[in-house]
């Protein structure tokens, strides 16, 4: 079938051009050894509106991890919740505690999770992450919700802190990206 | 206990890795029974066949 292609020479794009609303890459990482936390600083939440994190990890350890996001330094798990809804085949389970996992790896597995970080109108962190793990007919589909107890006058750190050593495996990958509007 | 945390700073641009006290956390399980909803449709099936529920 014949179809048509536009070619736009253009050999460079100032960051400038994008318009608002646009996804911008902020900073990436691969983790070269096995680590326990990443952590971007130096944000400006309150300029950038909103981030979206990319997290792709493995877990090559022999336990099972959770992975907090943590913001600014703050590392005391009550001091956050998350709800999440989790689908395994027909079914569907929920739960909610006081700690802000975004992500979860069984011993040995990876998965990744989109994590999308805000600040309501009252300035309390909202956190939405959509999470896809293991393989094959296991598979499963977890999203949820994570808050803060108290709120924050911005975000200048955000943390991905597994729950047991070094459960960030060589190879983990990290992308922050902006989205001002 | 020390861990390893990798920082990376998005306005100087760098990245560098430094040990922290790290405390490990427990770990929660992702989430409860939950509801097989395969199964409650052939349970109400049942127990409509049984004439002990009428919906």
């Amino acid at each position: 079938m014949p179809f048509f292609r536009t070619w736009i020479d253009q050999p460079s794009v100032d960051i400038s051009d994008m318009p608002s609303g646009t996804l911008r890459l902020v900073a990436s990482t691969e983790v070269t050894s096995d680590t326990t936390s990443v952590s971007f600083t130096n944000l400006d939440i309150n300029t950038d509106k909103m981030y979206v994190i990319i997290c792709n990890v493995k877990n090559n350890t022999a336990s099972t991890s959770s992975y907090n996001l943590f913001i600014n330094s703050d590392t005391t798990t009550t001091n956050y919740y998350t709800q999440l809804l989790q689908a395994a085949g027909t079914a569907l389970s929920a739960n909610r505690f006081t700690s802000p996992q975004v992500l979860y790896l069984t011993a040995g597995t990876r998965g990744v999770s989109t994590v999308k970080v805000f600040l309501d109108a009252d300035s309390y962190l909202k956190c939405a992450f959509e999470h896809l793990r293991d393989t094959g007919s296991g598979i499963l589909y977890v999203c949820g919700h994570v808050s803060k107890t108290a709120s924050v006058t911005n975000i200048t750190q955000i943390d991905i802190q597994a729950s047991i050593t070094n459960a960030i495996s060589a190879g983990s990958t990290f992308a922050l990206y902006k989205c001002d509007y | 206990m020390k861990a390893k945390r990798l920082v990376i700073d998005v306005k100087k641009k760098e990245k560098h890795e430094e040990e922290f006290e790290f405390t490990p956390s427990a770990v929660l399980e992702k989430a409860d029974e939950g509801v097989d909803f395969e199964k409650l449709k052939k349970l109400i099936k049942y127990a409509e066949a049984k004439g002990w529920l009428r919906v």
